[in-house]
């Protein structure tokens, strides 16, 4: 992972969830993305709560479908690693992760569980990359490896030194209560609970905006879905954690979650909370929609960029 | 009836001693307790580094579990097959540059075995204590040498060796505290003399005419060890006579180093550069009497823990042995140009030779209890950097050779996760050290080695 150039100054997101299980978590890692392909983040760490090849197999391809679509070098390309916990919560195949590798053109280059990283590894590696305070969490799906994040070596330091916060999908939270309860009381940053939102993302218009794209794995998993309309919730916390200042979210004041048994959240505010409840502007769901399709598509810019990366390109030339 | 107790012990301290000379002795059965069968040999470590990355190409294998088919570079460990086990997808996460811009040599090298990120500086060096002085210090007064520091190459401690980074980084892998690199011994005559005592300090030149005349250092202990054999059975005699006759074979290799050397003008053919008279012009050579002393350090318990730089990262040594006059380091930068990602090859192939080398002669030796002296050591052959081309830090080749007390059952692969540490292995290592620490560096657990068997 060799580094040229002066440092990132866009955000670099660490985007963990329970891939596979649902097209809205699909669509919210297409917007992911459609952000960094605009400039406007860096997706620096990819894993899957959900303990399945497949699973992590969509997360690979996606990233080398981005990567290659950058045409960057292979050699200056972001480590490729992706991360599966290994006693995750749900492990069945699903009918989206067995459509797109049905597909012979969808090769899992996932093989077997050392051909992935252990999430809370990674996550705080990729961390330890980034400026102070340029890293972002967003966890969609059980907060499970963002807790595990504050148990390696090192981790509580590099997520206190890095990460300016941490976005949880609240409706999420419930398949892992003890992750969630560890991330409430021992998180050291700022801690962002979205509530559920509804937007749609409809999909009578795939086809026409990736037309762009061959071969694009989130394409094949958002059509085998079979929906014409996506809920859009999950798409949430990642545009609200990258556009920060966007004028569609409403931000509670200082506060402090708690979450019971049965994995109902709470929220009470309190002025030496580190939490905050985040729910859509209902007047511009609109906006929110449309900038969620035209993030979904978003073709990524060509980055071939540097001079030395482009002297290598030349000297591959026949 | 209780049987008569007639055999005299030795103590496995004891040394033969005459003139500035100590040499220690390896285990003899005459240094068993009485009434005792055998008595359990200690774990020794060591590390081989060797600099540049590998080509990978070449290095890597595409299976796991037993070892069939070895990879290129591999392939002169074809006959110590069961004695290895290569390790996948260790990885050193404070080599890489975390902001800090190039130098991945400088920052690999340095991050080897303190498992930190080093300040990229050439004036303020700061690293980590490196995970085998931790264990020195623990263990290191049990020996007469808590640890030892080798190398084959110019060491400089100054200056600038890599894109910023303190050549401190780049010519050391042990470091006492995170401000003290302890700078590897280069010159085999100093090691000899380090190992068994020296006469009266000499400048090299002195020290070349001397040697005319020099008296093997087996001399000036001769009448130590024909009181010792007095008391030795047939089997001890033999062991001893064995072990005299491998210092005497580093002593001859020394000479004939030092006679060829004083031959050369080192202006003429080393550019102004420095050799010290004891090292062989021959790379094999050279790496051939280091070993061979490190074999006898661990036979005589002299230390438990070695580490050796084969040649320092970021080296643009040529290997003309092998018909290479290119530089190590700038035909890594290949350009994926065929030829010169061949001779990357050929490089790493020859180093593994050498290694391949002493290997064999420590299945020879045996230990206190009967077993070899390999079976109780635990040696890491790796590279700082995974692919010297692309500078990654993940995935390091990383060989471990020995079976760290009759523990680990090689003969395989093992692949860990992506990420795994390298300070994992170094935890799991500690462990069979018998210096058990909860974290080093950025450790997230230990590896399994021993219930894969």
């Amino acid at each position: 992972m060799p580094q040229f150039g002066p440092p990132p100054q866009s955000v670099g997101v660490v985007i963990d969830g329970d891939f596979g299980n649902d097209a809205t978590g699909l669509l919210a890692l297409a917007v992911l993305y459609g952000l960094d392909a605009k400039g406007e983040c860096r997706v620096i760490s990819l894993s899957t709560s959900k303990t399945n090849l497949k699973s992590v197999g969509l997360l690979d391809l996606t990233s080398r479908f981005y990567a290659s679509a950058t045409q960057i070098p292979v050699e200056f390309r972001r480590n490729l690693a992706v991360g599966m916990n290994e006693f995750g919560w749900s492990k069945e195949d699903t009918p989206i992760l067995n459509a797109v590798f049905a597909k012979p053109e969808f090769v899992n280059p996932i093989k077997k569980l050392t051909d992935t990283a252990e999430p809370h590894a990674l996550i705080r590696n990729m961390l330890t990359a980034q400026p102070d305070g340029l890293g972002t969490i967003v966890a969609l799906g059980p907060a499970t490896n963002a807790a595990r994040t504050l148990t390696a070596q090192n981790g509580p330091a590099v997520v206190e030194k890095k990460v300016r916060a941490l976005t949880l999908n609240l409706p999420a939270l419930k398949a892992d209560v003890a992750a969630a309860r560890k991330i409430f009381a021992e998180w050291p940053t700022p801690v962002i609970g979205v509530a559920p939102a509804d937007l749609a993302y409809t999909t009578d218009h795939l086809e026409t905006d990736f037309t762009w794209a061959t071969n694009h794995p989130l394409l094949e998993a958002l059509k085998a879905s079979g929906l014409k309309v996506i809920p859009g919730a999950a798409t949430v916390p990642i545009l609200s954690a990258v556009r920060v200042k966007d004028e569609g979210w409403k931000l509670s004041p200082a506060g402090k979650f708690s979450i019971a048994d049965n994995g109902a959240v709470s929220f009470k505010e309190s002025p030496d909370g580190k939490h905050r409840m985040l729910t859509l502007d209902p007047a511009r769901k609109e906006a929110i929609e449309k900038a969620i399709a035209e993030l979904a598509s978003a073709k990524p810019a060509v980055r071939g960029g540097g001079r030395r990366q482009q002297q290598k390109a030349e000297e591959k030339k026949p | 009836m209780s049987t008569p107790i007639t055999r005299k012990h030795l103590n496995r301290r004891t040394l033969l001693r005459g003139m500035g000379a100590a040499v220690a002795l390896p285990f003899l059965d005459s240094m068993l307790p009485a009434m005792a069968k055998t008595t359990k040999p200690p774990v020794r470590m060591a590390f081989v580094y060797v600099p540049n990355g590998m080509d990978v190409r070449n290095w890597n294998l595409d299976y796991e579990g037993p070892l069939k088919a070895l990879s290129p570079i591999m392939k002169p460990m074809e006959q110590h097959k069961d004695e290895i086990t290569i390790l996948g997808n260790l990885t050193h996460n404070g080599g890489r540059a975390l902001l800090d811009g190039a130098g991945d040599h400088g920052r690999c090298c340095g991050s080897y075995l303190t498992g930190v990120q080093p300040k990229k500086t050439v004036v303020d060096i700061r690293a980590g204590i490196s995970f085998d002085q931790i264990v020195a210090n623990k263990i290191g007064s049990q020996t007469r040498f808590p640890s030892l520091e080798l190398g084959m190459e110019d060491s400089r401690q100054a200056g600038d060796c890599d894109s910023g980074y303190s050549c401190a980084y780049t010519n050391n892998l042990a470091w006492r505290s995170e401000t003290q690199p302890l700078p590897p011994i280069l010159d085999p005559r100093a090691l000899f003399e380090r190992l068994f005592g020296a006469g009266p300090v000499l400048t090299p030149e002195a020290k070349a005419r001397q040697s005319q005349f020099r008296k093997s250092i087996l001399d000036f202990v001769t009448e130590d060890t024909k009181k010792l054999e007095a008391g030795l059975g047939p089997t001890d005699r033999r062991k001893l006579d064995e072990y005299m006759s491998s210092i005497r074979e580093v002593e001859r290799q020394l000479e004939k180093a030092e006679k060829e050397n004083a031959q050369i003008d080192p202006h003429k053919f080393n550019a102004g550069l420095e050799k010290p008279y004891g090292v062989p012009a021959d790379f094999a050579e050279h790496f051939k009497l280091m070993t061979d002393m490190m074999t006898i350090a661990f036979q005589a318990d002299l230390t438990r823990i070695i580490t050796f730089l084969v040649t320092h990262e970021g080296t643009s040594r040529s290997y003309r042995e092998i018909g290479i006059s290119d530089g190590h380091h700038p035909l890594t930068h290949h350009r994926n140009l065929p030829d010169l990602m061949e001779k990357v090859t050929q490089i790493n192939t020859y180093h593994m030779q050498q290694f391949s080398g002493w290997v064999e002669k420590l299945k020879t030796i045996k230990d206190s209890d009967g077993s070899r002296l390999l079976d109780n050591l635990m040696i890491v052959y790796g590279a700082g950097l995974t692919d010297g081309n692309k500078h990654n830090h993940e995935d390091l080749p990383t060989m471990m050779v020995g079976r760290g007390g009759s523990y680990f059952k090689p003969g395989k692969r093992i692949v860990y996760r992506k990420e795994t540490p390298m300070c994992n292995l170094f935890l799991t290592m500690m462990d069979r050290m018998g210096v058990p620490v909860e974290h080093f560096g950025d450790s997230t657990g230990r590896v399994q080695l021993a219930d894969l068997g």
